[in-house]
């Protein structure tokens, strides 16, 4: 059981892995959204100067 | 009256997205200590039962 520590550990962080790019992946969205809609309202009150 | 208008709207948009961020890491985090804590448990668990079993062996082939 001891030699399968590794294993299981390795495989944990594995999955965590996979984890942390599906995180980036929600916080770049939300990045993206934040560009989007803040270079909207630059547009809407940038006309009106 | 305006630009105090974009300024809040800017406002607003920049809140929401951190808050996202943190609400999405919080998660993450969360996550991650439980599936720590679960394989550690069930580790834990195994090891116990392997011990038993040989405690059984050692005590019936005595």
């Amino acid at each position: 059981p001891t030699a399968s520590v590794g294993s299981i550990a390795a495989r944990y962080l594995e999955e965590e892995d996979l984890r942390s790019q599906h995180i980036m992946e929600l916080i770049n969205a939300h990045t993206e959204e934040l560009k989007r809609e803040s270079e909207k309202i630059v547009r809407q009150f940038g006309h009106q100067e | 009256c305006d630009s105090v208008k974009g300024l809040e709207e800017m406002r607003a948009q920049y809140i929401k997205a951190v808050s996202k961020i943190k609400c999405d890491m919080l998660c993450y985090i969360r996550e991650s200590k439980e599936r720590a804590a679960e394989m550690i448990k069930t580790e834990v668990l195994r090891e116990r039962q392997e011990t038993a079993r040989k405690m059984r062996r050692y005590y019936l082939t005595c």
